[in-house]
């Protein structure tokens, strides 16, 4: 049953011998499942020349088993036709339900799903909710976006009531009505919602009206370190960052917020070398590189996620044992100016010390990763002398990162209607 | 997981859902029961469609049409298909597209105008669905499927109530044991006539439009609503 802050003690709190034991159980099965259903895996692991009786422990499955990327599997799918990348490890008829990613950078990729009770993604976040403090009776908002799945199921099945509001940007005037009238214990935040409630801020008390809530979850994009503050000091809402645990789910911060969690019964995370297959140590930044252990349908077995992460198994202050993780970038969304590296992070800084564009809201715009100019498209908050505006953003980011940029301006709103995704505000955008 | 948190107590109701009528929301709490039975009626109406085992339906909904849509997934799980889910944001039609260029889809239910416009406007319409047998679409996506040479059928969201087309496309059904659908002077209304947790009578629902009752070719009785 689960307990005043653990959802499932045994398994949140699992010394580590046990987890390790738990994964190796799995990742024995899981091996010799996916070599004799799945045609993708069967063909990159005889290319390699492995075979499942050749995998006996963790060590061997590191070792042996090779990594797959996103073009991996995109590529099968190119020349066989496959819908599923040749993942699927069941009848097409067994599954339940297709979602997908996010799709910031190229078409969205499938997840095939088999379940009974809720979806594996939302279902994944029973523990986090817990975490967060929600408990059976409380309302909750409904998250604006589908792609992932419909939460619903989940929040009723926890005993909560959930509040079909739209929550996506534009519509918040409208939800804090409803805030104001259910007193709601949660709800989803995403980057574009914390800039039209900074706007509502002006004529509402965000601070009273936000003293409902439990928690607030915030995912798809880094929270900018101003939003941040703003948000738990002015506002007084307690945030739970979450992101992605390499496609296998998510990872949440618990009450602690030092890190993100990764559920070990449910991935097997490596974290290593951007270039090579050599673990790196914990306090470096490596690519997360994960397993899913709880997925007959397509599970992604070695999958290099492109998220480069820093990652600990010591245990958290919440007493959970699981590994944490803390997200450093994007493999990839380094842009290299005449040879120079210029990295998300540090353009970010330099565009929210402007106070016209304090939103943080950005996009570097390249043709490849190595380019000749750097060009940054930037939201503003209008009325502003542009013209000024664009020559002391240059400069801003040229003391950052040491090359001085072409600016192109667009109002804040602008900015926001290129959205191409519910999830993820791209960073780094095809010229 | 799943054990864990079905043994937690439910909540009194399972959601509360609102509805908008020009500038006037209106809530309406929703019961257990009546999930159950709106999923068993979206069932009967997506087999009018063919939808069984095997079956590929994408659904583009957002989430806080989970009253509406809600029993429709229920429904394509209990007949054995399989859903796809897209969002409903015209720069998210990429999504919609993906599906329906890589899966043999049986249905797209819920298609909206902000997709339809989208996929229009880059000329992939009648391409990407012309080999859809069934696309519900809302009221809104009509004319632009019209324009690309595509028959959709109608899903409307009548107030509280789920309003679907069937292959006879001669209005779309609602559930007779749940609602009465009427129509007044300044368009229809709707009354709750089923036991659900939304006690309402003579709802105006902002919408033309004309309701046509006795039999239909497809079998049902549910009464059928044209809207415009």
């Amino acid at each position: 049953m689960p307990g005043d802050r653990y959802f499932q003690p045994e398994i949140e709190t699992m010394p580590r011998a046990g987890l390790t034991k738990l994964q190796t159980e799995r990742i024995l099965e899981l091996v010799p499942y996916a070599y004799e259903r799945s045609p993708f895996y069967r063909e990159m692991w005889d290319a390699a020349g492995v075979r499942p009786a050749d995998i006996r422990n963790l060590d061997d499955f590191t070792q042996r088993i090779p990594t797959i990327t996103r073009d991996d599997i995109r590529a099968f799918r190119a020349r066989t036709g496959d819908p599923f990348g040749g993942l699927l490890c069941v009848e097409p008829a067994e599954l339940t339900s297709i979602t997908s990613s996010s799709g910031t950078t190229n078409d969205p990729e499938f997840f095939p799903e088999m379940w009974d009770a809720q979806p594996p993604l939302p279902l994944a976040s029973a523990r986090d909710l817990w975490e967060l403090g929600l408990r059976p009776g409380d309302r909750v908002l409904t998250p604006a976006g589908s792609f992932r799945g419909f939460f619903d199921g989940l929040y009723q099945m926890l005993g909560l009531i959930p509040l079909y509001v739209d929550t996506w940007m534009g519509n918040w005037a409208e939800v804090l009505d409803a805030i104001r009238e259910h007193r709601p214990a949660y709800v989803q935040l995403l980057g574009p919602i914390i800039i039209e409630l900074e706007r509502l801020a002006a004529r509402h008390d965000l601070r009273e009206l936000f003293s409902c809530f439990k928690g607030a979850s915030f995912a798809g994009q880094p929270l900018a370190p101003r939003q941040a503050r703003m948000v738990r000091e002015q506002w007084g809402l307690e945030l739970f960052v979450y992101t992605s645990a390499g496609d296998t789910g998510t990872a949440w911060e618990c009450r602690e917020h030092d890190g993100y969690h990764l559920w070990e019964d449910m991935v097997f995370a490596e974290h290593l070398a951007t270039d090579g297959q050599h673990l790196v140590p914990g306090g470096d930044v490596g690519e997360l590189v994960a397993t899913s252990l709880d997925d007959d349908a397509a599970p992604l077995i070695r999958y290099r996620s492109e998220d480069l992460v820093r990652m600990t198994k010591g245990p958290c202050g919440c007493g959970r044992t699981h590994s944490r993780m803390w997200v450093a970038g994007r493999k990839g969304d380094e842009t290299v100016v005449r040879g120079r590296p210029v990295v998300i992070g540090d353009v970010w800084a330099a565009v929210e010390s402007i106070p016209e564009t304090a939103d943080g809201l950005f996009q570097i715009i390249r043709r490849g990763r190595e380019v000749d100019e750097l060009r940054i498209r930037v939201g503003y908050e209008p009325p502003g002398d542009v013209a000024g505006l664009a020559g002391r953003l240059a400069n801003a980011i040229e003391e950052r990162v040491g090359v001085l940029p072409e600016i192109l301006l667009e109002t804040v709103e602008e900015i926001l209607a290129r959205s191409s995704s519910v999830a993820k505000f791209p960073r780094v955008v095809a010229r | 997981m799943a054990a864990e948190a079905t043994a937690l107590p439910r909540a009194l109701i399972a959601g509360i859902g609102r509805f908008h009528v020009e500038e006037r929301v209106t809530e309406f709490p929703i019961g257990w029961e009546e999930t159950d039975r709106d999923a068993v009626w979206a069932g009967r109406q997506l087999a009018r469609w063919g939808v069984d085992r095997g079956s590929y339906v994408l659904v583009t909904a957002a989430v806080w049409q989970g009253p509406w849509v809600s029993p429709v997934l229920r429904a394509v799980r209990l007949a054995g298909a399989t859903f796809g889910m897209a969002d409903t944001f015209g720069w998210d039609a990429r999504r919609t597209a993906t599906f329906a260029s890589r899966l043999p889809l049986s249905m797209i239910f819920g298609l909206g105008a902000a997709t339809a416009e989208a996929l229009s406007d880059s000329g992939q319409l009648a391409d990407l669905f012309g080999g859809v047998p069934a696309i519900l679409a809302h009221p809104g996506a009509h004319p632009v499927l019209a324009g690309s040479g595509l028959h959709p059928g109608l899903v409307a969201f009548l107030g509280p109530a789920l309003a679907v087309e069937c292959p006879q496309r001669a209005g779309a059904h609602v559930n007779a044991a749940e609602w009465l659908v009427q129509e007044s002077a300044g368009g229809l209304c709707i009354s709750v006539v089923g036991p659900r947790a939304y006690r309402a009578q003579r709802v105006p629902l902002g919408l033309p439009g004309g309701v046509v009752t006795g039999p239909c070719e497809c079998g049902s009785m549910d009464p059928r609503v044209r809207l415009g």
